[in-house]
Protein backbone atom coordinates (compact mmCIF):
# COMPACT_ATOMS: atom_id res chain seq x y z
CA UNK A 1 0.00 0.00 0.00
CA UNK A 2 0.88 3.50 0.04
CA UNK A 3 0.17 7.06 0.97
CA UNK A 4 -3.35 8.02 2.73
CA UNK A 5 -3.96 4.30 2.40
CA UNK A 6 -1.10 2.76 4.74
CA UNK A 7 -2.32 6.10 7.17
CA UNK A 8 -6.17 4.68 6.60
CA UNK A 9 -5.43 1.52 7.44
CA UNK A 10 -3.60 1.97 10.07
CA UNK A 11 -6.14 4.17 12.07
CA UNK A 12 -8.56 1.63 11.43
CA UNK A 13 -6.66 -1.15 12.63
CA UNK A 14 -5.85 1.43 15.70
CA UNK A 15 -9.51 1.98 16.48
CA UNK A 16 -10.99 -1.79 15.72
CA UNK A 17 -8.01 -3.22 18.35
CA UNK A 18 -8.51 -0.40 21.35
CA UNK A 19 -11.99 0.57 21.49
CA UNK A 20 -14.66 -1.80 23.36
CA UNK A 21 -17.74 -1.61 25.28
CA UNK A 22 -18.96 -3.89 27.66
CA UNK A 23 -22.44 -4.55 29.49
CA UNK A 24 -24.92 -6.84 30.94
CA UNK A 25 -24.82 -9.26 28.44
CA UNK A 26 -21.24 -8.78 27.44
CA UNK A 27 -18.17 -8.71 29.06
CA UNK A 28 -16.16 -7.03 26.35
CA UNK A 29 -16.98 -6.57 22.54
CA UNK A 30 -15.33 -4.93 19.81
CA UNK A 31 -16.70 -1.67 18.57
CA UNK A 32 -17.20 -1.84 14.83
CA UNK A 33 -15.20 0.40 12.43
CA UNK A 34 -16.22 1.72 8.84
CA UNK A 35 -14.86 4.47 6.34
CA UNK A 36 -18.22 6.23 6.13
CA UNK A 37 -21.38 5.68 7.33
CA UNK A 38 -22.78 2.13 6.88
CA UNK A 39 -26.05 0.85 4.94
CA UNK A 40 -29.41 1.45 7.47
CA UNK A 41 -29.60 -2.12 7.84
CA UNK A 42 -26.49 -2.70 8.92
CA UNK A 43 -26.09 0.51 10.97
CA UNK A 44 -29.30 -0.74 13.32
CA UNK A 45 -27.57 -4.13 14.08
CA UNK A 46 -24.27 -2.16 14.94
CA UNK A 47 -24.81 0.66 17.54
CA UNK A 48 -22.05 1.42 18.96
CA UNK A 49 -20.03 2.09 15.99
CA UNK A 50 -17.39 4.55 14.46
CA UNK A 51 -17.08 5.73 11.45
CA UNK A 52 -13.72 7.40 10.09
CA UNK A 53 -13.89 10.46 7.08
CA UNK A 54 -11.27 12.16 5.70
CA UNK A 55 -11.81 15.19 4.90
CA UNK A 56 -8.93 17.25 4.20
CA UNK A 57 -5.17 17.13 2.95
CA UNK A 58 -2.72 19.95 3.13
CA UNK A 59 0.82 21.09 3.34
CA UNK A 60 2.32 21.26 6.33
CA UNK A 61 4.14 24.54 5.84
CA UNK A 62 5.39 24.56 9.35
CA UNK A 63 7.45 21.82 9.01
CA UNK A 64 8.37 22.91 5.10
CA UNK A 65 12.55 22.24 4.29
CA UNK A 66 14.56 22.14 1.21
CA UNK A 67 17.54 20.73 0.47
CA UNK A 68 18.06 16.80 -0.39
CA UNK A 69 18.53 14.03 2.12
CA UNK A 70 18.97 10.46 2.63
CA UNK A 71 15.44 9.11 4.05
CA UNK A 72 15.52 7.16 7.31
CA UNK A 73 13.01 4.69 6.06
CA UNK A 74 11.94 3.06 2.74
CA UNK A 75 9.21 5.04 1.65
CA UNK A 76 6.41 1.82 0.82
CA UNK A 77 5.31 1.75 -2.55
CA UNK A 78 8.00 3.23 -4.12
CA UNK A 79 10.51 2.73 -6.47
CA UNK A 80 14.14 4.23 -7.13
CA UNK A 81 15.01 6.03 -9.99
CA UNK A 82 15.90 3.43 -12.20
CA UNK A 83 12.56 1.58 -11.91
CA UNK A 84 13.63 -0.90 -9.03
CA UNK A 85 11.85 -1.64 -5.71
CA UNK A 86 13.34 -0.26 -2.97
CA UNK A 87 15.59 -2.27 -0.38
CA UNK A 88 15.78 -1.54 3.01
CA UNK A 89 19.84 -1.98 2.74
CA UNK A 90 20.14 0.62 0.34
CA UNK A 91 20.74 4.32 1.48
CA UNK A 92 18.36 6.67 -0.74
CA UNK A 93 19.12 10.42 -2.16
CA UNK A 94 15.71 12.64 -2.44
CA UNK A 95 14.50 15.78 -1.89
CA UNK A 96 13.57 16.72 1.33
CA UNK A 97 9.96 15.24 1.21
CA UNK A 98 6.70 17.75 0.96
CA UNK A 99 5.36 17.27 4.49
CA UNK A 100 1.54 17.26 4.71
CA UNK A 101 -1.22 17.19 7.57
CA UNK A 102 -4.06 14.59 6.46
CA UNK A 103 -7.60 15.34 8.60
CA UNK A 104 -9.79 13.07 9.68
CA UNK A 105 -13.06 12.95 11.56
CA UNK A 106 -13.57 9.85 13.34
CA UNK A 107 -17.52 9.84 15.09
CA UNK A 108 -19.29 7.68 17.53
CA UNK A 109 -22.33 6.70 17.77
CA UNK A 110 -24.07 4.74 20.30
CA UNK A 111 -27.25 3.79 22.10
CA UNK A 112 -26.54 3.49 25.62
CA UNK A 113 -24.91 6.55 27.55
CA UNK A 114 -22.52 3.88 29.27
CA UNK A 115 -21.32 2.79 26.28
CA UNK A 116 -20.85 6.31 24.75
CA UNK A 117 -19.14 7.15 28.00
CA UNK A 118 -17.00 4.35 27.15
CA UNK A 119 -16.25 5.36 23.64
CA UNK A 120 -15.40 8.47 25.28
CA UNK A 121 -13.25 7.28 27.53
CA UNK A 122 -10.93 5.07 25.54
CA UNK A 123 -10.28 7.55 22.53
CA UNK A 124 -9.30 9.69 25.03
CA UNK A 125 -7.24 7.90 27.10
CA UNK A 126 -5.82 5.18 24.96
CA UNK A 127 -5.71 6.22 21.62
CA UNK A 128 -5.69 10.13 21.34
CA UNK A 129 -5.07 12.28 24.37
CA UNK A 130 -4.80 15.84 23.59
CA UNK A 131 -0.69 15.85 23.31
CA UNK A 132 1.39 12.97 22.61
CA UNK A 133 -0.26 10.48 20.47
CA UNK A 134 0.97 8.28 17.95
CA UNK A 135 0.15 6.05 15.07
CA UNK A 136 2.46 3.13 14.08
CA UNK A 137 2.47 2.77 9.71
CA UNK A 138 3.64 -0.66 10.24
CA UNK A 139 4.75 -1.28 5.80
CA UNK A 140 6.97 1.56 6.43
CA UNK A 141 8.17 0.56 10.26
CA UNK A 142 7.40 4.93 11.01
CA UNK A 143 5.71 6.52 13.63
CA UNK A 144 3.70 9.49 13.32
CA UNK A 145 1.89 12.43 14.96
CA UNK A 146 -1.62 11.76 15.53
CA UNK A 147 -2.63 15.25 17.19
CA UNK A 148 -6.88 15.40 18.16
CA UNK A 149 -7.16 18.48 17.18
CA UNK A 150 -10.85 18.76 18.36
CA UNK A 151 -13.89 17.21 20.38
CA UNK A 152 -17.60 17.73 19.96
CA UNK A 153 -20.78 16.30 21.68
CA UNK A 154 -23.80 16.29 19.43
CA UNK A 155 -26.10 14.02 20.82
CA UNK A 156 -29.35 13.45 18.90
CA UNK A 157 -32.39 11.90 18.26
CA UNK A 158 -33.09 9.25 15.73
CA UNK A 159 -36.37 7.63 15.30
CA UNK A 160 -37.49 8.89 18.76
CA UNK A 161 -34.31 6.71 20.38
CA UNK A 162 -31.38 8.63 22.25
CA UNK A 163 -28.64 8.91 19.65
CA UNK A 164 -25.19 9.67 21.69
CA UNK A 165 -22.67 11.05 18.78
CA UNK A 166 -19.06 12.00 19.48
CA UNK A 167 -16.84 13.66 16.72
CA UNK A 168 -12.81 13.62 17.12
CA UNK A 169 -10.87 15.86 14.42
CA UNK A 170 -7.31 14.65 14.19
CA UNK A 171 -4.58 15.15 12.18
CA UNK A 172 -2.30 12.60 11.15
CA UNK A 173 1.23 13.80 10.08
CA UNK A 174 2.53 12.40 6.75
CA UNK A 175 4.77 13.16 3.70
CA UNK A 176 5.01 13.10 -0.05
CA UNK A 177 8.19 12.62 -1.96
CA UNK A 178 8.55 15.46 -4.46
CA UNK A 179 11.56 14.17 -6.43
CA UNK A 180 12.39 10.20 -7.24
CA UNK A 181 14.78 8.43 -5.15
CA UNK A 182 18.45 7.76 -5.90
CA UNK A 183 20.13 4.82 -5.17
CA UNK A 184 23.28 5.42 -3.72
CA UNK A 185 25.49 2.26 -4.17
CA UNK A 186 28.77 3.47 -1.52
CA UNK A 187 27.11 5.55 0.95
CA UNK A 188 28.79 8.16 2.18
CA UNK A 189 30.54 6.72 5.64
CA UNK A 190 32.52 4.50 2.73
CA UNK A 191 33.49 6.78 0.21
CA UNK A 192 37.06 6.40 0.00
CA UNK A 193 39.38 9.27 -1.57
CA UNK A 194 42.64 8.87 -4.01
CA UNK A 195 45.91 9.28 -2.17
CA UNK A 196 47.56 12.77 -2.39
CA UNK A 197 50.68 11.39 -4.42
CA UNK A 198 48.43 10.64 -6.71
CA UNK A 199 46.47 13.46 -7.00
CA UNK A 200 48.99 15.71 -7.39
CA UNK A 201 50.86 13.49 -10.51
CA UNK A 202 47.78 14.65 -12.49
CA UNK A 203 48.66 18.01 -11.77
CA UNK A 204 50.08 20.17 -15.16
CA UNK A 205 53.66 21.56 -13.24
CA UNK A 206 54.50 25.04 -14.30
CA UNK A 207 58.37 24.78 -15.16
CA UNK B 1 -11.43 37.50 4.76
CA UNK B 2 -14.99 37.04 5.31
CA UNK B 3 -15.91 37.65 1.80
CA UNK B 4 -13.45 34.52 0.69
CA UNK B 5 -14.37 32.44 2.93
CA UNK B 6 -18.14 32.74 1.76
CA UNK B 7 -16.79 32.03 -1.34
CA UNK B 8 -14.99 29.28 -0.77
CA UNK B 9 -17.93 27.57 1.43
CA UNK B 10 -20.39 28.43 -1.57
CA UNK B 11 -18.11 26.88 -4.12
CA UNK B 12 -17.91 23.84 -2.04
CA UNK B 13 -21.42 23.55 -1.94
CA UNK B 14 -22.79 25.22 1.11
CA UNK B 15 -26.05 26.93 0.92
CA UNK B 16 -25.46 30.95 0.70
CA UNK B 17 -27.97 31.78 3.58
CA UNK B 18 -25.85 30.35 5.68
CA UNK B 19 -22.41 31.32 4.56
CA UNK B 20 -24.12 34.98 3.89
CA UNK B 21 -24.03 34.97 7.97
CA UNK B 22 -20.71 33.32 8.57
CA UNK B 23 -18.46 35.86 9.18
CA UNK B 24 -14.13 35.25 9.96
CA UNK B 25 -13.25 36.56 13.19
CA UNK B 26 -9.75 37.43 14.72
CA UNK B 27 -9.29 37.25 18.55
CA UNK B 28 -6.41 39.77 18.75
CA UNK B 29 -3.47 37.77 18.69
CA UNK B 30 -2.55 34.17 16.25
CA UNK B 31 -6.03 33.27 15.36
CA UNK B 32 -9.21 33.16 12.96
CA UNK B 33 -12.29 31.81 13.91
CA UNK B 34 -15.82 31.10 12.83
CA UNK B 35 -18.40 31.47 15.40
CA UNK B 36 -21.68 30.64 13.95
CA UNK B 37 -24.83 32.54 15.99
CA UNK B 38 -26.85 30.28 17.95
CA UNK B 39 -29.80 29.69 15.56
CA UNK B 40 -27.83 28.35 12.72
CA UNK B 41 -25.06 26.74 14.97
CA UNK B 42 -26.83 23.46 14.44
CA UNK B 43 -27.06 23.44 10.53
CA UNK B 44 -23.40 24.95 10.57
CA UNK B 45 -22.26 21.25 12.16
CA UNK B 46 -24.26 19.25 9.87
CA UNK B 47 -22.69 20.76 7.10
CA UNK B 48 -19.15 20.88 8.66
CA UNK B 49 -19.68 17.28 10.86
CA UNK B 50 -22.01 15.47 8.34
CA UNK B 51 -25.05 13.74 10.00
CA UNK B 52 -26.32 10.50 9.78
CA UNK B 53 -27.77 11.32 6.09
CA UNK B 54 -24.87 13.42 4.68
CA UNK B 55 -21.30 12.93 5.24
CA UNK B 56 -18.58 15.83 6.30
CA UNK B 57 -18.11 18.59 4.41
CA UNK B 58 -15.55 20.46 6.09
CA UNK B 59 -15.36 24.13 4.34
CA UNK B 60 -14.46 25.59 7.73
CA UNK B 61 -11.80 23.46 8.47
CA UNK B 62 -10.64 23.08 4.50
CA UNK B 63 -10.41 27.12 4.69
CA UNK B 64 -8.33 27.60 8.16
CA UNK B 65 -5.37 24.83 6.48
CA UNK B 66 -4.82 27.38 3.71
CA UNK B 67 -5.17 30.40 5.07
CA UNK B 68 -1.46 31.30 3.78
CA UNK B 69 -2.76 32.93 0.61
CA UNK B 70 -4.63 35.46 2.92
CA UNK B 71 -1.30 36.91 4.63
CA UNK B 72 -1.52 40.49 2.84
CA UNK B 73 -5.33 40.35 4.99
CA UNK B 74 -3.74 39.60 7.71
CA UNK B 75 -0.69 42.05 7.41
CA UNK B 76 -3.60 44.28 6.65
CA UNK B 77 -5.42 44.03 9.92
CA UNK B 78 -2.32 43.77 12.23
CA UNK B 79 -1.04 46.87 10.67
CA UNK B 80 -4.71 48.38 11.48
CA UNK B 81 -4.22 47.05 15.05
CA UNK B 82 -1.24 48.61 15.77
CA UNK B 83 -1.91 51.92 14.66
CA UNK B 84 -4.86 51.91 16.48
CA UNK B 85 -2.76 51.64 19.75
CA UNK B 86 -3.37 54.67 21.68
CA UNK B 87 0.62 55.28 21.84
CA UNK B 88 0.44 56.40 18.09
CA UNK B 89 -2.60 58.23 18.38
Amino acid sequence: MTFLLNEDAALKTLLKSRVKVSDAANNSRPVGVWFRQPDVEIREQSYPYLTIEMVDISEARDRRHSGFTTLPYVPDGSFDTEGNVLRSDVQYLTETPIPVDIDYQVTAYSRHPHHDRQIIATILTQIMPFRHGVLKIPEDGTVRRLELMGYAKRDMTEQGKRLFVNVFSIRINSEILSTGLLALDNPVDNIRYAGSQATNEDVPQDN
Amino acid sequence: MTAKFRSYAYKNGWPTEITRRLKVEHDGGDNFFIQPSDDIEDAVLNLEQGNLDNPPNAAILRFMNRLHPHVDDYVNLIFTEIMDMEIFK
